[in-house]
């Protein structure tokens, strides 16, 4: 991939496929099918530097964001997907000349995670049947589509997860969506996304049967998630640390920007470290405590900042329009209500009342006169807000969606 | 539920600046290595990694223009004439631009080791690694809090905002305000330290120039870090390779010379090692767009006081039967793990066989007498 145009040309079509995403995660109707998306893109993980190749991503991002609702679909449709056979060298698997790679991830990262895979060896043999029945899943080399080579196809019986039979890349995935660990290992998964990190053992076994009874719709399942007890408590409440690209989106929702910038968006989501097409690996991006490191905290802080101040100059006279403030710490209320989800420690509030000190009456806000300044003391007062660990959290991932100031 | 208490700032600042990278995102094995010994007190020894980003060309930098196929594999697009070539013996010479590189050398002070490589490189770059626990900026200068913009009573109530208890207990939150901390007093360790230093000797204005400077003063302000990361990128050089390879080098010579007479004026000099990086070397033959493949091995430098100057081990032939790939990639003559235990044990001293697997015979790497 490494022709005489290089680098430049290939990202100048990377950029514009970031932005176009970011664009649909703000603007989407459906935001909860763009929160579903991001989680595949997460799951079935592939890397655009391995690939060089837009226009795949392309394709499966689409994919991805059709099928949102359908595991059983995608995981089906992945072992067609030309950006992960070719991210996982399946492409290139052959009977005689193997290439476990996908082999091993399918069962490891896409289906029932390792423990459980594990449990069916000795010596890779699961791994190895898995490989085997993919082999011929490949592309080809004039459309860049997926085909079927027969011939480099396996045609051996395997003995897979416990099931013999002559299996290829579609018997497989079926044998592996009919074990049981892979439900308890998606529902896990989704938990972790949506809530926290810390599940406790009845809940995801509930959720997994709640999506085997479901032949792998998502709707059902998150439905019975958001409307759980585990969902509003207290555990529940301000642990989901925010992914990075959450904070940037949720805080445009948040604002209420129109028109937001979305390559400054793109920049800033690579400027706190999470880069949509580029996971760190295979595995996906680490979530929980990882979206918040020293390394990345002070530019989370900073480039939210500049989306409330710089980029936008948000209106927050126009969004309070027709309130009423009798005081500094109305405000301050009434501005932390609007962006977090966690309670302020009171000494936090009071050294933010300090700060913001006293502002004109409410109902002159809106006067020629006042309206800019008043802005300006407001925007600040909201940034100082976002500019703290309270910000990084919700109550639960489908909190931006139902804020609005 | 557990609080998190606010530790001292000591504390802080010791548990969080293990690792500083400049411009790069941080292999896994050197985050291990920065937590695993004690911190640099006053006087403490210190390693900077350069990292030449995309496979720097071994052949182009210590070049092997007595060995007689040299010639052969590089045409005049990619090739060094004998006039051109800094000697070092009747075998290798430097690079033409290695010029301060080679005045290291006749100091005793800089380390060259043959044919670095490891088994099972799969020429494709190494995953960035555990991030989570070293920083890394492309500019120091800019890892802040910009949203006070400079406003003394906003920086203020940042400062309180993020110093407070949190209201609710909650564990993850109490970690996040850990974070920040931590984060805030890096970066204000770091921010003070580069506004009081004033180098003592003028650094090129280059990308890595600026990443020196930055260390060096990192360094002299008796920051505890014990492992600095800096990165250059354009080492790929797939096409056309001579012109962008050959400025390279001058910007890194001349960075080097201008860090450690910096380093030696402050004092600091015996405590800095520079250890080269580079993912993979480039392939013997030139490829027909006047550049150079990914392949295997290649040299590996260190520079520093701290180094027993000299070559060690032997330049991989470069006979087609002797090479990987149909003669075409250089074979590894030193597994690199052997330098890293080396770097490790030597410089460090920290305990390589902690951070480092024995080979398959359960045997660890052989040292290298490259260290004082």
């Amino acid at each position: 991939m490494h022709g005489p145009l290089g680098q430049t040309q290939h990202n100048q079509q990377l950029e514009p496929l970031r932005r176009w995403w970011l664009q649909r995660m703000v603007e989407s109707p459906r935001p909860l099918q763009e929160k579903l998306t991001l989680f595949w893109h997460d799951h079935f993980a592939v890397q655009y530097q391995q690939l060089e190749d837009v226009h795949v991503l392309y394709e499966q991002n689409q994919m991805f964001r059709n099928y949102a609702d359908r595991f059983d679909v995608l995981a089906h449709r992945i072992v067609q997907d030309p950006a992960m056979l070719r991210y996982l060298d399946n492409h290139v698997n052959r009977v005689g000349n193997m290439n476990e790679n996908l082999g091993r991830q399918i069962l490891e990262l896409f289906t029932m995670g390792e423990e459980n895979s594990a449990a069916h060896r000795p010596g890779g043999y699961v791994r190895d049947a898995a490989t085997r029945a993919l082999t011929g899943a490949t592309v080809d080399w004039h459309t860049g589509q997926y085909r079927f080579r027969v011939s480099w196809h396996d045609k051996d019986e395997k003995e897979l997860l416990g099931r013999r039979g002559n299996f290829g890349p579609h018997e497989a995935v079926d044998v592996m969506l009919a074990h049981p660990a892979t439900a308890e290992f998606l529902a896990e998964k989704l938990f972790r996304f949506f809530v926290h990190r810390d599940p406790n053992e009845q809940i995801i076994a509930r959720l997994a049967h709640v999506l085997r009874e479901n032949h792998y719709r998502l709707q059902p399942v998150l439905t019975n998630l958001f409307l759980s007890e585990e969902f509003y408590s207290e555990q529940a409440m301000g642990s989901h640390i925010k992914s990075r690209i959450e904070l940037m989106v949720g805080t445009v929702k948040i604002l209420g920007i129109e028109n937001p910038d979305y390559a400054y968006l793109a920049w800033a989501s690579r400027d706190t470290g999470q880069l949509l097409f580029e996971p760190p690996d295979v595995a996906g991006w680490r979530d929980g405590r990882s979206w918040v490191t020293a390394q990345h905290i002070l530019s989370r802080y900073n480039r939210v900042a500049d989306l409330v101040e710089h980029r936008n100059r948000v209106d927050v006279v126009a969004a309070l329009e027709g309130e009423t403030f009798e005081s500094p710490a109305d405000v301050v209320d009434r501005l932390a209500h609007w962006c977090l989800s966690v309670e302020l420690a009171g000494e936090k509030r009071q050294e933010l009342i300090a700060f913001l000190g006293d502002l004109p009456p409410s109902s002159a806000w809106s006067d020629a006169s006042q309206r800019d300044h008043v802005n300006a003391r407001l925007r600040v007062a909201l940034i100082m807000l976002m500019s703290i660990p309270e910000y990084q959290e919700l109550c639960h991932a489908t909190c931006p969606d139902h804020h609005a100031a | 539920m557990q609080r998190v208490p606010i530790t001292t700032r000591r504390e802080l600042l010791s548990t969080g600046l293990g690792l500083i990278g400049i411009g790069s995102a941080l292999p896994g094995f050197l985050v291990r290595t920065a937590l695993a010994g004690p911190d640099a007190d006053e006087g403490q020894r210190v390693l900077v990694v350069l990292q030449l980003h995309g496979g720097n060309d071994s052949l182009s930098t210590l070049i092997p223009y007595g060995h007689k196929r040299y010639y052969e594999v590089r045409q005049e697009e990619t090739a060094y004439q004998e006039d051109q070539i800094i000697k070092l013996n009747d075998e290798l010479g430097l690079h033409p631009n290695m010029v301060g590189s080679k005045a290291l050398w006749d100091e005793g002070q800089l380390a060259i080791i043959n044919g670095v490589g490891m088994p099972n490189n799969n020429y494709l770059y190494a995953l960035a690694g555990d991030q989570h626990t070293g920083l890394t900026f492309h500019d120091p200068a800019g890892f802040r809090y910009h949203g006070d913009r400079g406003d003394e009573r906003r920086a203020a109530l940042y400062r309180k905002l993020n110093e407070l208890d949190s209201a609710s207990g909650s564990r993850q939150l109490d970690w996040v305000a850990g974070t920040a901390m931590r984060a805030n007093e890096a970066s204000e360790a770091i921010q003070t330290r580069l506004q009081q230093y004033t180098p003592k000797t003028e650094y090129p204005d280059t990308a890595l120039g600026r990443n020196l400077r930055s260390i060096a003063g990192l360094i002299a302000g008796g920051l505890s870090t014990r492992v600095y990361w800096t990165r250059r990128d354009g080492f790929d050089t797939h096409t056309n390779q001579r012109g962008p390879h050959h400025a390279l080098w001058k910007e890194i010579d001349d960075a080097l010379v201008a860090f450690f007479n910096d380093l030696k004026a402050q004092q600091q000099a015996e405590r800095v090692l520079v250890m080269y990086y580079s993912e993979f070397s480039r392939t013997t033959r030139q490829n027909g767009l006047a550049g150079t493949d990914h392949a295997h091995a290649g040299v590996n430098f260190l520079w520093g006081p701290g180094v027993r100057g000299g070559i060690y081990g032997e330049h991989p032939s470069l006979e087609e039967e002797d090479g990987l790939n149909h003669g075409n990639a250089l074979k590894h003559t030193t597994d690199y793990r052997s330098l890293y235990a080396t770097v490790l044990e030597n410089w460090l001293q920290i305990p390589s066989d902690a951070m480092i697997e024995p080979n398959e015979h359960g045997e660890s790497f052989p040292s290298i007498h490259c260290i004082r």
